[in-house]
């Protein structure tokens, strides 16, 4: 090469060549950027265009009853779906599906024509019309299999339960409150979709069902206590009513039947105010049952005695120039009667020595104005103002259950916690969810909180006895089964002038059995019934009884008490061994009224839990011998089938009283059979010609 | 005596005659050998290798982006073409280049008379007439002027007596390129037509083009541009204009363009894997085995097959600057020059269009790109580099 040229030409080659490594340079850089700085972007961009997503709902787990009785579960349906791209002709196959789905053909076709892609037609397809559709055999058509939510008890339990939307999300009550557990993961199935927009192929991901909820409703409790609602709704014409069962030791409910009601399966024909769980949600002011708060409240200040008794002025008395007047004129009463026969009077006079401060003290104490914590959605809190806010006859209104706003569930919770000696339990509806292999995936405990001192429980216990055997609530006694209660009847406030209605009232009882070992803790509310009996002891309390007497026997509770017209100084007054030994030592001087019965019991009366009682003969046996040995007491014989005759010989044999009721052969005995008492007491019998049916 | 080309080619005339200093009778004889058929010894393996890689590259990708469409099985008719175009290759390296530069005439006024055949009885594919033959047997003869064109500018500014371009230099060697270009366009083929520019551009560019000429040539170029928009064909135009406003209608004309970027995008650091490209599998890459093969790879090998992929270019690019720069002679580092200008030119605009930087102009990635004419072409412009860089020492 000439060097002239060489010398131009090689730096003129340099040149060029760091031009192109400059290019490469920015290539790389460019590519970097792309690939990635920004892949994340133009992956998204990529997988928008090449795939349809379709969720696929799983399976719901199924809720059952606290039996494994299914209340709620999912079938599988199929739902029609197709492929814009793929439907040659939307205008005839809109035509032909339309008529066998029932669907406007124009819907339809605008549905088959607005895309390329992916479109649902009908979801959730009655078995009927996906089978019409399949047999067309028409192209471009996908069934895609879906469940749905299904409520075989139908209108059972239907606010407890819930309902679940189009997606199989849960709307309401437990369907809703543990949705993230009962609903499971979805599945998805990929379409992928190629640059003319046809189907390419797909992959499905897949679905994981939920979580099984086991709840505390026992299906049979729930079918009596909603029958009972109705009929009770039906017969008094109310606007609404609820009613609830719980254990009272445990907070477990066992029934929560609220009326009117709805099908879950179909909840869109009915009004959304029927989804409503009025056992939670709605708030009404208690009245008299309030006074069961007042008394106990006055009792565990020690500002009163069982016993003692207070001038009830003749049903009228004057509160910061206000006159109250009772419902009844009614003069000296004690504690006992003032519970018993619900004066508005005594309360206040009680409420007033509580004052502002203390009552209120109570009032939050028992869980007023504070969310219970059961597992249900949108609980109220109900209305307890704060006493700053509270005029000067405040003070008087609330003590007899005006003033303050409560949910059915609320009061319940406060006289469960008189039943379980004190101690407040949180209710519960969901005892323990279990994902698909059975692993316990949530359980729930009872969860306690002593309120008031088991003294003051106990005293409470037998006034709210004595309203059931001699006071308001005498439509509640027990055929065979000791109660206790408290009526409650108070005006309604009409919402828009605030004030009461005149002809409007709110009827409840709230109760629980067997008193001394309580089973259950019940409330009957209903809202504003017709005609001249609209008490609580009139309309609400016979429901109250109903469900009771039903339940006790459903669970198989043997009956202690002979008959309601036996005294009821037979039923024994404490639940459990270490409330006794307290017991004896603080309230020596209950006994002197002729009203009150003996709340002195021997430590060592045998308290069984009733729920052992059916099937346990032989422990009992050696728990009887073990105490025959360290104390002076009697085993109680089994008298039952006997005639009057044996019943007395067996009665002498060992040392004890027996008491005669009716003629016949001994269908019932209080105590029971194996009962430890101390010699010389009373052993009261009934008996009759036949056994009675369900006594035995 | 080995200069049977005095007289004719005359920069080798010019050079240094005999250098007899380092001996006499015993060397002149293999110096005959090498200057006709160059040494084995100075064959550059590398460069080849690089090459038989990215053809290799080529057919995997050729497979990816067509198996499962109507396309399925044209990586062994690419196999074909690659093996072909090796023999040509060899063909083109053992032939000595001054042989060819000779005949540079004789293929130039062939390049036009198959251009002009295919104006007379070419196929039409697309709408536009560019092929010469029968179906997968057909030729693009536009593809094989890019080599003549190659050649002649080789031989054209080899010989040119001046030390600076003159005017008429550059009327002469706008004769020689404009004719051959207008027939292209007239195809209508842009994107070819324009590879004729580098081509041009980097000979003047060795020749010694002066600042002054550049100026004025640019100034002029952008005045007539604006006329050339339309002598544009409206797709042309859309291509432009697309290209202008690429974001403006991503589903319409901007749809190559928009479509390749996701793909390269949706590739990532390490791709999707072979044949798991989704752009490219559900097509949404167009043309996605010829212009367009490279989202594939960006696509499927991700970042770090494309490096690799644009790092054996580059070994190739400058592995061939090398050469240019080793280069016997002027007609050497001309040719070899022009092929790199060809060569690099495809890579960066189809590499450009690819990932956005250009508007598409339906330049294929040379070697890997299915296309037979195109295979052969850079077979044999590729023997030509090493052709020059086996002949490199003159003695």
């Amino acid at each position: 090469m000439p060097s002239q040229f060489k010398k131009l030409a090689q730096a003129r080659i340099l040149i060029l060549g760091s031009v192109m490594l400059l290019w490469s340079f920015v290539i790389l850089v460019r590519l970097f950027d792309l690939q990635v700085v920004r892949h994340g972007e133009m992956m998204d961009k990529a997988l928008r265009q090449q795939q349809h997503v379709v969720n696929i709902v799983p399976h719901r787990g199924v809720i059952y009853d606290r039996q494994h009785r299914e209340l709620a579960i999912s079938v599988d349906v199929d739902s029609l779906a197709a492929w814009g791209s793929q439907i040659k002709d939307p205008k005839s196959l809109a035509h032909s599906l339309a008529r066998l789905l029932h669907m406007d053909p124009n819907e339809i076709e605008s549905k088959l024509s607005s895309t390329r892609g992916f479109v649902w037609i009908k979801r959730k397809l009655e078995k009927p019309e996906a089978d019409a559709v399949r047999a067309l055999n028409l192209k471009g058509l996908e069934f895609i299999k879906e469940c749905k939510r299904f409520y075989p008890k139908r209108e059972l339990a239907a606010q407890v339960l819930g309902y679940v939307g189009l997606d199989n999300e849960g709307l309401g009550g437990i369907e809703h409150y543990y949705d993230s557990k009962i609903k499971g993961a979805p599945g998805h199935f990929f379409v992928l979709v190629d640059a003319r927009r046809q189907r390419y192929g797909r992959r499905e991901s897949s679905r994981f069902p939920g979580d099984d909820a086991i709840l505390t409703i026992d299906e049979n409790i729930q079918y009596i206590a909603q029958k009972a609602l109705d009929a009770a709704m039906e017969a008094t014409r109310s606007e609404g009513g609820t009613a609830i069962v719980m254990n009272p030791r445990t907070g477990e409910i066992l029934a929560l039947a609220n009326s009117p009601d709805f099908n879950p399966n179909s909840y869109k024909a009915t009004h959304p105010d029927t989804w409503k769980n009025r056992a939670v949600q709605s708030i009404y002011e208690p009245g008299s049952t309030f006074k069961i708060i007042t008394v106990a409240a006055a009792l565990e200040e020690g500002l009163t005695r069982p016993d003692e008794v207070i001038d009830c002025q003749m049903g009228a008395i004057v509160l910061a120039g206000h006159t109250i007047h009772d419902h009844e004129r009614l003069g000296a009463l004690t504690v006992n009667q003032i519970i018993e026969k619900s004066s508005d009077v005594g309360a206040i006079k009680l409420g007033l020595r509580l004052g502002d401060e203390r009552l209120y003290k109570f009032i939050r104490a028992f869980g007023f104005g504070s969310p219970t914590g059961v597992d249900v959605p949108g609980e109220a809190r109900g209305i307890a103002r704060d006493p700053s806010q509270w005029s000067k006859i405040s003070v008087g209104a609330i003590s007899m259950g005006q003033e303050v706003g409560v949910t059915p569930l609320q009061l319940l919770r406060a006289v469960s916690t008189i039943a379980n000696d004190g101690v407040a339990v949180r209710p519960y509806l969901a005892k323990s969810i279990v994902d698909a292999n059975g692993k316990l995936v949530l359980s729930n405990t009872p969860q306690y909180e002593q309120v008031i001192s088991a003294r003051t429980a106990v005293m409470m216990k037998k006034m709210l006895e004595g309203v059931v055997l001699e006071g308001t609530g005498r439509k509640a006694r027990l055929e065979g089964y000791t109660a206790a209660g408290k009526t409650g009847t108070a005006q309604k406030t009409d919402p828009q002038t605030g004030r009461y209605y005149h002809n409007k009232y709110v009827a409840s009882f709230a109760g629980f059995t067997p008193v001394n070992n309580p089973e259950l803790a019940i409330i009957v509310v209903l809202d504003s019934p017709e005609g001249y009996l609209h008490q609580g002891g009139q309309v609400a309390a016979p429901v109250w009884k109903e469900i009771a007497e039903q339940t006790l026997r459903y669970l198989g509770v043997p009956p202690e008490l002979p008959l309601m017209n036996v005294a009821r100084k037979t039923a024994p007054a404490v639940a459990s061994a270490e409330v006794l030994d307290f017991e004896s030592n603080e309230v020596p001087e209950t006994g002197q009224t002729q009203a009150t019965p003996d709340p002195v019991v021997p430590s060592n009366y045998a308290v069984r839990p009733v729920a052992d009682s059916g099937n346990t003969g032989e422990t009992r046996v050696e728990e009887e011998q073990s105490f025959r040995a360290t104390a002076n007491t009697i085993p109680v014989p089994s008298l039952l089938g006997k005639s009057l005759r044996e019943a007395a010989v067996d009665c002498q044999q060992v040392g004890l009283e027996l008491g005669v009721v009716g003629s016949g052969f001994v269908v019932t005995q209080h105590p029971v059979a194996g009962a430890l008492v101390p010699p010389h007491s009373r052993v009261v019998a009934k008996f009759a010609r036949k056994p009675e049916r369900g006594a035995l | 005596m080995n200069w049977q080309y005095a007289g004719r080619v005359q920069e080798i005339s010019r050079t240094e005659p005999l250098q007899t200093s380092r001996g006499t009778i015993d060397w002149e004889k293999p110096k005959v050998d090498m200057a006709k058929r160059g040494s084995i010894a100075d064959f550059d393996w590398w460069l080849l290798l690089a090459v038989l890689a990215l053809a290799g590259i080529g057919l995997i990708e050729i497979y990816s982006s067509t198996i499962h469409t109507k396309y399925a099985g044209l990586h062994i008719r690419q196999l074909y073409w690659v093996l072909l175009g090796l023999g040509l290759m060899w063909i083109a390296v053992l032939i000595d280049y001054h042989f060819i530069i000779e005949h540079v005439p004789l293929l130039y006024l062939l390049g036009l008379l198959l251009l002009i055949l295919v104006m007379v009885m070419g196929q039409t594919n697309l709408g536009s007439k560019r092929w010469l033959g029968y179906g997968a047997y057909s030729i693009q003869p536009s593809e094989v002027f890019k080599l003549i064109l190659v050649l002649t500018l080789a031989r054209y500014f080899s010989e040119r007596r001046n030390r600076e371009l003159s005017w008429i230099d550059l009327f002469q060697v706008g004769v020689l390129v404009i004719v051959p270009f207008g027939l292209i366009l007239a195809q209508p083929d842009l994107g070819t037509a324009l590879t004729f520019f580098p081509i041009l551009a980097v000979g003047m560019w060795l020749a010694g083009v002066r600042w002054k000429m550049v100026a004025i040539v640019g100034l002029a170029v952008a005045l007539v541009l604006p006329l050339g928009w339309f002598v544009l064909k409206p797709y042309q135009r859309d291509r432009l204009m697309t290209f202008v406003h690429s974001d403006a209608d991503p589903l319409g004309r901007g749809y190559q363009i928009a479509q390749s970027k996701i793909a390269v995008g949706s590739g990532g650091l390490l791709g999707k894997g072979f044949l798991n490209g989704s752009q490219n599998r559900l097509g949404y890459v167009p043309h996605r085995h010829t212009d367009f093969i490279f989202s594939v790879v960006a696509e499927e090998q991700g970042f770090l097959g494309v490096a690799i992929v644009l790092s054996l270019f580059a070994f190739v690019i400058f592995r061939s600057i090398g050469h240019a720069r080793t280069a016997r002679d002027r007609y050497g580092v001309f040719i070899v020059m022009g092929v790199v200008a060809l060569f690099a030119f495809h890579v960066i605009v189809n590499v450009g269009v690819i990932i956005g930087f250009m508007p598409v102009t339906g330049i294929p990635l040379p070697l890997v790109s299915s296309g037979g004419t195109a295979i052969l072409t850079t077979f044999l412009a590729l023997g030509l580099v090493l052709n020059v860089r086996m002949r490199r020492y003159v003695n």
